[in-house]
């Protein structure tokens, strides 16, 4: 009963949460014009249908899949390495599509930010992430312990990032710049026209993890239990470093590298229901991440009336203190004992 | 399946125990282990008491040998299948304490439910069963977490009989309870040995409870090799002195 209820409030939000994101911004439009523009009614001014149907939808339903796609990989991984505090950033996946987003900037000098060289950063974020993610994969067949390979994860991460400073260091002021600004997220750069890509791409990713709530229970009995219940160990820690590896790469690909949202969310999750049942986890985390995406992004466009916040100036204000919380009052709370 | 008779489940033939092949902890080992009877397994440390378990229960290849359940080879079994004939009981802390003792116990259904886990109504009258055979059916919805050693150990027993398997492989069921929960624990694995028919293979420190409470002892002696027999023979051939030394404990 309760679970249900917070499934009913979480999913009112994310109506809520779209609605305001299509309403709200530098251009405020009523709720009523917003209908009409997306069902295909009388709106007063071209100018507002042009907005809600060609930038703010494209834009929250960006938030909602990347939302739900980083909240999802954040669970993934925490019950793969046994650790409530590992997140998409961990495994250095992050840092690996920063390094292919930095090699793509510095490699075309400051003329990279035109339309036509979004695809060449999307790419190379892309190749990035995917280069990293087969790091990991090759250690995780020799290295059986999950947290020694969340430690690999955490080294080559800073490998990459340290060439990410040593390429910002030699780099050209313009680049240095840009590349700071692509860092910063931003779930505005998912064109109409290039969301479908992006939709398919995470819900083919989310649709994966649904499939794996099952085995994804016994690995919270730990290795030696899973293995007896049956479940194919090895397969199963190729499969989500597979799937949280390629969603983050997609999402960090087309929105930066968003923080927070992966590592926090699974714990709200948590608190809320009391359980660490996948079943009844696994898509209110995707609800919530979806929510707390739409309220980041909400927050970036109305806080600053002058122009939009940087992303990641919003994600740490909802996402560290939650993670505060829960290693404060870690002893009160069942599963990180 | 009927679990009544007193057949082996369990066969070791020439079997040999240790990580290297070529210097392997012990040769030849030929064991059984029943149906309906209560097995414990001593040994000093490093006898070797947890690889013989590891092997057994399919964790590990044995250096030689082989180990046959049921009749068939272990080798011949995929993962799903010994699942259905292998329940183990550890000592393993990494366990999530978020999960409630009934969603720890309806993972021992795990080879029965379907592809997303969902319990049919059968699934639920075994794990019922199972709660109620090891008397934590009122404990429910406690967490892992807020449950005392004693109270966990009953809750992964249950788990292994959810698991409706022959065979069931402890290993170190009494470490970290005090003797009252000691006592209760080793009753229980007796009267579920007896009443179900199952096969139960413990690993212990605890001579004494081992003594009263088993059916037969397996002890490892890195020296002498392994001894087997009921408890009155192996107490006769001294065979706990690889342990004690020459005190006479019993």
């Amino acid at each position: 009963m309760r679970v249900s209820v917070i499934y009913i409030t979480v999913s009112a939000a994310i109506v809520a949460l779209v609605a305001l994101n299509l309403a709200a911004g530098s251009v405020e439009i009523p709720l009523s014009q917003v209908w009409a523009s997306l069902t295909g009614g009388d709106v007063e001014s071209r100018v507002w249908h042009t907005i809600v149907v060609r930038s703010r939808l494209p834009q929250a339903l960006t938030a909602l899949m990347a939302g739900a796609s980083l909240a999802c990989c954040g669970l993934l991984l925490q019950t793969l390495f046994a650790n409530p505090l590992a997140d998409p950033a961990i495994l250095g996946v992050s840092s690996g599509a920063s390094l292919g987003v930095a090699l793509v900037m510095f490699a075309w000098g400051g003329a990279v930010g035109t339309a036509a060289s979004t695809l060449t950063v999307v790419g190379g974020a892309f190749v990035g992430a995917l280069a990293v993610l087969a790091v990991i994969i090759a250690f995780a067949s020799t290295v059986r312990s999950g947290v020694m390979l969340l430690v690999v994860g955490l080294m080559v991460g800073y490998m990459a990032s340290s060439a990410v400073s040593l390429l910002s260091f030699m780099g050209a002021a313009d680049s240095v710049k840009m590349f700071a600004v692509w860092g910063m997220g931003d779930f505005s750069s998912v064109s109409l026209s290039r969301l479908p890509w992006f939709a398919v791409m995470t819900a083919a990713g989310l649709l994966w993890s649904l499939m794996l709530m099952k085995p994804l229970n016994a690995m919270l009995l730990g290795e030696r239990y899973c293995r007896n219940l049956g479940v194919g160990l090895g397969r199963m820690r190729v499969a989500v470093l597979l799937l949280t590896g390629g969603l983050t790469a997609v999402v960090t690909a087309f929105c930066g590298p968003v923080s927070f949202l992966g590592l926090a969310v699974p714990h709200v999750a948590r608190l809320a229901t009391g359980s660490s049942n996948h079943q009844v986890l696994m898509p209110l985390v995707m609800m919530m991440g979806a929510a707390a995406a739409l309220l980041c992004n909400l927050m970036t466009v109305t806080l600053d009336a002058s122009g939009v916040l940087p992303l990641n100036v919003v994600t740490p204000l909802l996402g560290a203190p939650v993670i505060i919380y829960v290693i404060v009052n870690k002893r009160k709370i069942p599963y990180f004992n | 399946m009927d679990l009544s008779d007193k057949h082996p489940v369990v066969e070791c033939r020439g079997l040999a125990l240790g990580y290297d092949r070529s210097v392997p902890l012990y040769r030849g080992l030929d064991l059984e282990l029943r149906r309906g009877e209560v097995v414990s397994l001593l040994g000093v440390n490093g006898s070797g008491k947890s690889t013989l378990i590891k092997t057994l229960c399919g964790f590990m290849a044995p250096a030689g040998g082989e180990v046959v359940i049921e009749g068939r080879p272990v080798s011949c079994y995929s993962r799903a299948e010994l699942a259905r004939i292998i329940g183990v009981v550890l000592t393993d802390r990494s366990v999530d304490g978020g999960l409630t003792v009934y969603d720890t116990v309806a993972l021992g259904r795990y080879q029965y439910t379907d592809f997303f886990g969902r319990l049919s109504d059968d699934d639920r009258a075994v794990i019922e069963e199972a709660l109620d055979e090891v008397g934590i059916a009122s404990k429910r919805d406690c967490y892992i977490a807020r449950m005392s050693d004693g109270e966990r150990q009953k809750v992964f027993i249950a788990k292994a009989l959810a698991q409706d398997c022959p065979v069931i492989v402890l290993d170190e069921p009494t470490a970290f309870l005090d003797a009252r929960a000691k006592i209760g624990t080793m009753k229980m694995l007796g009267d579920i040995a007896r009443n179900s028919g199952r096969a139960i293979l413990l690993s212990t420190h605890d001579l004494s409870l081992a003594v009263r409470f088993s059916d037969r002892l397996w002890v490892l002696d890195p020296e002498a090799g392994m001894l087997c027999g009921s408890v009155d023979e192996v107490l006769q051939r001294g065979g706990l002195r690889c342990i004690v030394g020459d005190e006479e404990l019993f």
